[in-house]
């Protein structure tokens, strides 16, 4: 059962990168990790290689049988031919697929501390190794942006005050009014200031504008007309849609739009109007009978939002996973895109959806989401295709450190992997409970 | 007086000398409670002569002999021959113990919650030893007790007391450490990093007022040696100024020669205020001893966050730890971290399960392994388990922790963290005579604590003994 699987996995697999003679392998890893930390190398440098790995990079080529290096948390080298300095921690992956940490993009609050997560963080907590063995390096927590690096406190935060968030809801048509005289407003005030830019030279008496007043909601539509902040706003029906696409585009700032159930209904105009789209391919509304035009969720939504140009971003929502054995897993984010390359989006722009596409969404592409040296050194090792239901997450490394290894956790080591047909969990051991709070 | 008397339980008795009836019945040697006698007069040379003696400080005498000269140890050994007037104390067939030390303990106070900076909180302002029932702990063996301040964040100060004993020499430390929980390290290290941010201010608010009146001074004595000096003066030497107190903080103006011209600077500098709050970080940061810190972390996250913060001010260091959430197996994440840095640290004795498997575990043994000083803390602070404290241990050396190790957690170790192992904790000369007698191995579930001695005294006697 699991070889037809496999042949099937083999078949969707773009790539190929799984051969047959390489599933008896049994993935060792050394030195042992503590080894590693006393590198006879310089003290300040830390370095950690993964060899014979197939390596999407996701910005750009896949390479085959490639190490990549990470050398004091940074990617420092990748290739085929690439020296591994004396003292190295090694993880010898030949079959493994590497791709770049996941970037959960809506915001959540499970896997790292509240407030400021570099101080509220429970390094050690299940909420995170639940996270890592997901896939997933870097969560929105609140509007901050947050590495799950389990046993260390350093490099939590990657990024505070990711996203704008706009008070422009289809409820609350008070505010949506507010909203629209304040950008209109400041929009005067910005082109008085360009026209007294102008005539200073020339006319003495031509004076600077009022800006006393740009306070609270003026401030943000401030910011927002300047490209300071980048918005993001809640919208899921055409209506919706259509109402913060016009917006967007008329006044010309950047938004990011969470949800999009039916932006399939109109991918032309959310192109046009330059936003991008936070997707949750299983997400389900029902069509309205109140309009002429199909309108409702489809698994194809993703894929014509892409085919017109949207950048999207794919979501699996607040939870990455929910209590009991099935739904752990079945919710993580790959599982999520697999949804999406379902309705049609290619293979390689569902692992974008979920890298850099996201990264890109919360302002940390600079960091995060692809392979590239001088990146973080924030990528997961996984038994074969990332979006394939059989594959799970071996190892993540954050920063340059093993933050999760599948066969040193209790929550998935006992579940087959076809690259680790050798290794038996201990039989005194459990599936880890994930009590109520799961 | 009659107070004491009422709190002694039956048997026992204070030390009156108008006692002469009973006296006599010493002198007729009534064995059980002879001890009890004789160990009231202090001026005579007390030897306890047991079955066993364990000092806790390395050595077991068997059959064991304690020479007590005014409340201290002298000597301890297998036969010790002391000239001059003695008393004997006798426990053949028991075991002689230094007294337990429970480290930190709300027994008896009320419980209330407090939070933030109250660095100059102290135990001791709400502890009536009056008030309090002592006998449990006594009943178990535990002749020092620390109470500690209330709540969570910079807490205060732990104040540590005999459990017995004259009422005016029971505070041993009104200040052992200061109790900092990290259980919230959300707040917390923000609150920590204030506290060492705001002592810092404050030294460099002293620094300023210094460099003011330096200032001031010279010029001051610039004017002085412009202008002829006064000749009565110069016959004089310069005398230390005389001592003022610290709250008078406007010196009235010196009475010179020509005062009525130039402002008057005090001769003597006297530092601003500074926040009492902040005192113990001042304290620290400028390099005083004294100021032990004790951080209570409820789990391993906290500990890597503590650092966190430590690392940013190489003179702060912590003394110690107190590991709440006894049942916690995930403090063997930060074992070697704790044991690199041979740390004193504070748990519940208590084997936990390999986290999903059935596999059991020993944290304390293994934080012992790493190389950190284990100090024993009852699981719950109650009466029941300060009496189950040894039998608690006991299954700790079933399951591997050495002996020596275990009953120096009860003992030594907690007295370190006090910051008193050079008074009480064991039984080495020139400390406290706080013995315990136990009817029996001390690790042995059945052993009871038949007697208590607190400074040379027998304070406690088991009931039907």
């Amino acid at each position: 059962m699991i070889r037809t699987a496999l042949a099937l996995a083999l078949v969707l697999m773009p790539l190929g990168g799984r051969a047959a003679e390489e599933h008896g392998n049994k993935a060792v890893e050394k030195p042992e990790k503590q080894a590693g930390r006393k590198a006879e190398t310089k003290p300040e440098d830390r370095h950690l290689a993964v060899t014979g790995v197939t390596v999407h990079t996701v910005t750009g080529p896949t390479i085959e049988e490639a190490t990549v290096l990470s050398t004091n948390g940074k990617i420092a080298a990748m290739g085929s031919h690439v020296k591994i300095p004396r003292g190295a921690e090694t993880i010898e992956a030949e079959g493994y697929h590497l791709y770049p940490g996941l970037v959960a993009v809506s915001p959540t609050f499970n896997f790292v501390g509240s407030g400021n997560p570099a101080d509220s963080t429970d390094v050690f907590s299940l909420g995170m190794t639940l996270g890592l063995a997901g896939g997933l390096t870097t969560v929105n927590a609140g509007n901050t942006a947050a590495k799950l690096t389990q046993g260390s406190v350093d490099g939590i935060v990657l990024k505070t005050n990711l996203l704008e968030t706009l008070n422009y809801s289809a409820r609350d048509p008070a505010s949506k009014r507010r909203f629209r005289d304040a950008l209109e407003r400041v929009r005067g005030y910005l082109r008085d200031l360009e026209q007294y830019e102008r005539e200073k030279g020339k006319n003495p008496e031509t004076k600077k504008p009022d800006d006393k007043w740009i306070r609270g909601d003026y401030q943000k539509a401030l910011q927002l007309l300047k490209g300071e902040v980048v918005g993001t706003v809640s919208a899921d029906s055409t209506r919706e849609l259509r109402d913060i696409c016009s917006l967007a585009g008329h006044y010309g700032f950047r938004l990011v739009i969470q949800g999009a159930r039916e932006g399939w209904t109109l991918p032309g105009e959310m192109a046009r109007a330059g936003v991008s789209a936070v997707v949750t391919p299983r997400d389900r509304v029902d069509p309205s009978e109140e309009t002429n035009r199909e309108t409702g969720a489809t698994i194809e939504n993703a894929r014509i939002l892409h085919e017109h140009g949207v950048p999207i971003a794919i979501s699996a929502g607040r939870y990455i996973s929910t209590s009991g054995m099935a739904g752990r897993d079945l919710q993580h984010l790959p599982m999520e895109a697999a949804y999406a390359v379902r309705g049609g989006l290619p293979d390689e722009e569902a692992v974008k959806a979920i890298t850099i596409n996201a990264a890109r969404i919360l302002g940390v592409d600079d960091r995060v989401g692809s392979i590239e040296i001088g990146k973080d050194a924030d990528f997961i090792i996984v038994d074969g295709d990332l979006l394939h239901y059989q594959t799970h997450v071996r190892w993540t490394i954050v920063n340059g450190r093993v933050a999760y290894d599948r066969l040193k956790d209790t929550l998935f080591d006992h579940l087959p992997s076809p690259l680790e047909e050798n290794i038996e969990p201990p039989v005194d051991h459990w599936p880890r409970s994930l009590g109520e709070d799961w | 007086m009659m107070e004491t008397l009422q709190r002694v339980p039956r048997g026992v008795l204070p030390p009156k000398p108008g006692r002469i009836p009973l006296l006599l019945g010493l002198v007729l040697g009534i064995p059980l409670i002879a001890g009890t006698r004789v160990a009231g007069e202090d001026d005579v040379t007390v030897i306890v002569r047991a079955g066993r003696v364990i000092t806790a400080a390395g050595e077991i005498h068997e059959p064991g002999m304690v020479v007590i000269e005014e409340g201290r140890v002298k000597v301890v050994g297998s036969k010790v021959e002391h000239p001059g007037p003695i008393r004997f104390v006798d426990a053949p067939g028991e075991t002689v113990l230094p007294g337990l030390v429970l480290l930190a303990s709300r027994h008896g106070l009320e419980s209330y919650s407090l939070g933030g900076l109250q660095a100059a909180r102290k135990a001791s302002d709400e502890v009536l030893l009056e008030e309090i029932d002592l006998e449990p702990l006594l009943e178990a063996g535990i002749t020092t007790v620390a109470f500690i301040p209330p709540g969570s964040g910079i807490t205060g100060s732990a104040s540590a007391y005999h459990t017995a004993g004259d009422s005016s020499a029971r505070l041993l430390a009104g200040k052992a450490y200061l109790r900092i929980s990290m259980d919230n390290p959300g707040t917390h290290k923000g609150l920590l990093r204030n506290a060492i941010e705001s002592a810092k201010k404050e030294i460099e608010k002293v620094k300023k007022a210094r460099e003011e009146w330096e200032k001031k001074r010279k010029e001051a004595e610039a004017k002085k040696k412009a202008t002829p000096p006064a000749p009565e003066e110069k016959k004089e030497p310069p005398k230390p100024p005389p001592p003022r107190p610290p709250q008078q903080a406007p010196t009235p103006p010196k009475k010179d020669a020509d005062s009525g011209k130039a402002p008057a600077v005090p001769e003597k500098f006297t530092p601003p205020k500074i926040n009492p709050n902040l005192q113990p970080f001042v304290d620290i940061l400028e390099g005083r001893p004294g100021t032990r810190l004790v951080f209570e972390l409820s789990g391993p996250s906290d500990l890597l966050h503590l650092d966190d913060v430590l690392e940013e001010y190489p003179k702060v260091k912590a003394h110690g730890y107190t590991l709440s959430a006894a049942y916690s197996s995930d403090y063997r994440e930060v074992a070697s971290s704790l044991g690199e840095r041979k740390a004193l640290v504070a748990l519940a004795p208590v084997i936990t399960q390999v986290p999903y498997t059935v596999q059991m575990m020993s944290v304390p043994a293994e934080l012992a392994q790493a190389g950190c000083e284990i100090a024993f803390l009852p699981r719950s602070d109650s009466p029941g388990e300060y009496a189950a404290l040894r039998q608690r241990a006991a299954e700790l050396v079933r399951a591997g922790l050495s002996r020596e190790t275990t009953l120096r957690a009860l003992t030594l170790v907690p007295a370190k963290l006090l910051g008193l192992d050079k008074r009480i904790g064991s039984l080495e000369k020139g400390k406290e005579a706080d013995l315990v007698f136990l009817d029996g191995d001390p690790l042995n579930p059945l052993t009871r604590v038949t007697r208590v001695m607190v400074s040379g005294r027998i304070v406690w006697e088991k009931e039907d003994s």
